[in-house]
């Protein structure tokens, strides 16, 4: 708790943190977006409209992306007054007819302003020279005039319908070394009568462009480390995973979900960006259907996914212990039992945390290098159908969920030095995936490489302190805090407005993440690891059933191993049930003679669940067995029982146990309660009850000595009618649905309700009372009850 | 909030007080064994397990006491509980813990016990 109210903090001082510094040193907020796709469209539309081209019925893309070098200049403020007209973000719209033979692409800037049109069939309709040669010249001046703008008077005219192929060419230019080293150009084809194109663009220097090709290849090493660190991962990963698959370590349904999961969220990322224009784009390319496009870039998602999940399964089944539990919220979420409380408190410090470090990623560069470019999110946003979506896409990446599911338990299992080389790649992988998404600019190269080590270092301490699904969360609200800020830098109200989209996204997911930690379940950690362990246990499909058949056969020869107990002996009766709250359980009860009209009664528990406490009440049954019936003095068998699980257990496994010798003849209990709970004695002739709690210590926690110095043996002299039950702590731990225990004093009502029943009714009503008030909620631990009576005569 | 637990660590002269706040059970309890285990290593024997804001301790928190009382006595030391709150008391006490271990109403008891060499009999 105290953790996620820091983080809150933290996040609240991000966010404030982002609002200041992004509006004054991100690249974005050089874009000044006026439009976002729908209104790029509806412009784009009108223009094709104006010259005649009606596009209503198109199918129609957007693109857009971004000038590197103005945006530098423009950072830097070295626009000069050539690069001043370069466009600093472009949109790439494109239409194509019906009958897929006719594209046209019309460039806008980010403010609406054309840029460039593009008109192109496949088979081009045959070249008619029926205009004057001074119309095509006028027409061309037009379209010189429209894009050159205000600039029109500094260009010179270089062609003036100089033929190339089929094609004349019209080119004007503004080339002024005294201004600017850079190059304007406007450039107007037409072919015969036709207009074909015409284009507005800025050439950069010969200078500028050589000292970015050599940051470019800077950018190609990265890219060149973190495709080596992928491919170095899946190698390692593939092997480990299939083996664990072939062996039934896996469960297909987890894997499967996984899958799911990824290729879902993609989907809905994928439907709000730009995936599919991107298919229409490249399909104009070659004149054919975008839906061909489609099915080769959809198996390359595909095959994706199959890799994450691949890395997955392999994370899961290399998991070391003490990381069992960092999975357990992801895992819960596979399950579909995502309303548990840690799932809540994963999400949402994926949520909080995610916000912080991006602030962190850009503050903290900001702060250090003062007038460094900052550009921290590729532009492709701005042609997106719905921009909210888009921080989903980084959440089905390879290297954002495939990384952080193989990777650290791949460095635990080798331990290549103390896991410092591994986690070292790791953060390398990191550092420069983030640089590699971003152009590398020269005087952003340490920002960016800091940004990266914060991002990667902090996700790693969230991973450490809270978990993996909190971590893939956090990659999520990284990505929207800095889509949001980006989006607030852009004047339109339409982005203003998906900003705050995105934002109230990322707090209502931190407000569900809270809303889920409040009121959601809680689970039984111990359980929960247990299952997941035994998840992971080798067996095949074939093995499985036959180990749930196994269980089974368990269960009933533990069953079998309980007594049979005598309704009657002597005067008095007795009833005995236990029932596990799982397979095979770790309470017993016990009945054995010992002669002389003396028998042992025993309810006992072994701490811990499942399978390895079962093992420990076989072993105390056992020993029970051999040594019970023959030794008449009840301190010795405790005190032998004590050292022989002292000594075999691991000393955190212990047992308690309630043990009395029933002397049917002189109608006495000696009873000993070694660390077990209290035992109920109801003497409704003398309206009382009464609980027993003799001085003993727990079983197997210490030396002989010790133990027999702390065990009193209590005797009760018994009368007519009076009832002893001993319980395990089942009973009044046992947990309803609001998680109010059982508790005591209801035992005690039950048995006070039942004074005249025999042992076999009280028995059946304390469990009839007991399971009303579980009600629905789960079993929570084994219960176990004796009950023993002394019969009045003449009553059943 | 379940499931949540932590270690304060502080030193009284030689005597280390670990103050335990919250749930101890499986999922926590390493995270108690680790802070035993670093003073054991170091060779800081004499421990108190300031226990004010422990809320439940379940058999596997039981489990960290009992798995280093023997090693800390054998050399020479003691692992004390002090402020145990009445519900996480009962547990120890259906148990028998108060016969093994030296449990006081405070820290401060604790140190004074530790001071004049007090320890459970053993």
């Amino acid at each position: 708790m105290k953790k996620l109210l820091a983080l809150l903090f933290l996040a609240a001082l991000s966010v404030l943190a982002l609002v200041w510094i992004f509006p004054r040193r991100d690249a974005s907020r050089l874009w000044q977006l006026e439009l976002n796709r729908d209104g790029v469209l509806a412009r784009a539309r009108g223009i094709a409209k104006s010259r005649g081209v009606n596009v209503d019925s198109w199918t129609a893309a957007v693109r857009s992306r971004s000038v590197g070098w103005a945006l530098e200049l423009a950072d830097g403020g070295a626009l000069d007054a050539v690069s001043r007209t370069q466009a600093l973000l472009i949109f790439r719209i494109l239409f194509r007819d019906p009958a897929v033979n006719h594209r046209l692409e019309i460039q806008l800037n980010a403010q609406g302003r054309l840029l460039g049109w593009k008109e192109d069939w496949e088979n081009p309709p045959l070249a008619t020279r029926r205009r004057a040669e001074a119309e095509i010249a006028a027409e061309a001046i037009r379209w010189f005039e429209e894009l050159a703008g205000a600039n029109a008077w500094r260009f010179r005219q270089i062609n003036r319908g100089v033929r190339q192929g089929r094609e004349e060419h019209y080119s004007w230019e503004w080339n002024d070394p005294a201004v600017s080293p850079h190059v304007a150009r406007v450039e107007v084809v037409f072919a015969g009568d036709r207009f074909l194109s015409a284009n507005f663009q800025v050439t950069e220097s010969r200078a500028l462009a050589e000292s970015r090709q050599a940051r470019q290849s800077l950018q190609i090493v990265a890219f060149a480390v973190v495709i080596v660190v992928i491919a170095l991962v899946s190698f390692i990963a593939n092997p480990i995973f299939f083996r664990a698959l072939v062996r039934g370590r896996l469960r297909l349904r987890r894997l499967v979900t996984c899958f799911a999961l990824f290729a879902g969220i993609w989907l809905v990322a994928a439907s709000g960006g730009s995936w599919w224009d991107d298919r229409v784009f490249s399909a104009a390319e070659k004149f054919t259907s975008p839906w061909v496009d489609l099915v080769g870039n959809l198996i390359g998602w595909v095959l994706l996914f199959a890799l994450i999940t691949v890395m997955y399964g392999t994370g899961r089944v290399l998991i070391a212990e003490d990381d069992r539990l960092r999975w357990l919220a992801f895992e819960k979420v596979l399950r579909g039992n995502w309303w548990t409380r840690i799932v809540g408190e994963e999400l949402t410090a994926g949520a909080l945390g995610g916000t912080a470090i991006a602030a962190a990623a850009i503050a903290l560069p900001a702060l250090l290098f003062p007038g460094a470019l900052l550009y921290s999110s590729s532009s492709d946003f701005a042609a997106f159908r719905l921009p909210t979506v888009w921080p989903l896409r980084e959440f089905a990446s390879f290297v954002s969920a495939g990384l952080w599911f193989a990777v650290w338990p791949l460095c635990r299992k080798w331990r290549w030095g103390p896991s410092a080389i591994g986690m070292g790649l790791f953060v390398l992988a990191g550092m420069l995936g983030v640089s590699m998404i971003h152009a590398v600019f020269e005087s952003a190269l340490l920002p960016i490489l800091l940004g990266g080590l914060i991002m990667t270092g902090s996700s790693i301490a969230v991973y450490r302190n809270f978990g993996l699904l909190a971590t893939l969360v956090a990659q999520l609200a990284m990505l929207a805090a800095i889509d949001a800020s980006t989006a607030f830098n852009q004047p339109a109200a339409e982005w203003q407005a998906s900003a705050w989209r995105i934002a109230g996204l990322g707090g209502a997911l931190a407000g569900a993440g809270l809303l889920i930690a409040w009121r959601g379940r809680m689970i039984d950690v111990d359980a929960e690891l247990a299952q997941l362990d035994a998840e992971t246990v080798q067996q095949n499909t074939g093995d499985r059933d036959r180990l749930t058949a196994e269980f089974e056969v368990a269960r009933r020869a533990q069953q079998g191993m309980l007594p049979s107990v005598p309704a009657q002996a002597g005067v008095f009766d007795l009833a005995a049930s236990c029932q596990p709250a799982r397979e095979v359980g770790g309470d017993l009860y016990d009945f054995f003679a010992m002669g002389d009209g003396r028998y042992g009664v025993c309810v006992a528990d072994v701490s811990g669940k499942g399978v390895p406490a079962s093992l420990y009440m076989s072993l105390t049954k056992g020993y029970l067995a051999a040594a019970g019936p023959e030794e008449s003095d009840l301190r010795v068998t405790l005190a032998d029982l004590n050292t022989h699980l002292h000594a075999a257990g691991k000393k955190r496994i212990f047992v308690t146990m309630a043990i009395g010798v029933l002397d049917i003849k002189e109608r006495t209990l000696d009873l000993a309660r070694a660390g077990h709970n209290a035992i109920l004695w109801r003497r409704p002739r003398r309206s009382e009850s009464r609980f027993v709690q003799p001085k003993g210590l727990g079983l197997g926690i210490t030396t002989r000595l010790l133990f027999e110095r702390n065990l009193e043996v209590t005797r009760l002299e018994l009368e007519p009618g009076e009832v002893v039950v001993l319980y395990s702590d089942g009973v009044p731990e046992a947990m309803n649905i609001a998680r109010e225990q059982y508790g005591e004093e209801r035992l005690t009502a039950v048995v006070e309700r039942c004074d005249g029943l025999t042992a076999e009714q009280i028995q059946a009503e304390i469990l009839r009372d007991l399971h009303h008030f579980i009600g629905a909620a789960p079993p929570h631990d084994d219960i176990t009850l004796f009950v023993l009576r002394w019969g009045e005569n003449g009553n059943q | 909030m379940a499931n949540t637990f932590n270690v304060e660590r502080r030193e009284e002269g030689k005597v280390i007080v670990l103050s335990l706040t919250g749930y101890l059970d499986a999922h926590t309890a390493p995270v108690f064994e680790k802070a035993i285990q670093d003073e054991v290593a170091a060779g800081r024997l004499e421990l108190v397990a300031d226990c004010a804001q422990l809320s439940y301790i379940s058999s596997a928190g039981l489990g960290v006491f009992m798995s280093f009382i023997e090693e800390i006595r054998g050399g020479g030391g003691d692992l004390k509980l002090a402020a145990i709150m009445p519900k996480v008391y009962q547990v120890f006490e259906v148990l028998g813990f108060p016969a093994l271990f030296d449990i006081v109403d405070d820290v401060p008891a604790a140190l004074k016990n530790f001071a004049d060499g007090v320890r459970p009999a053993s």
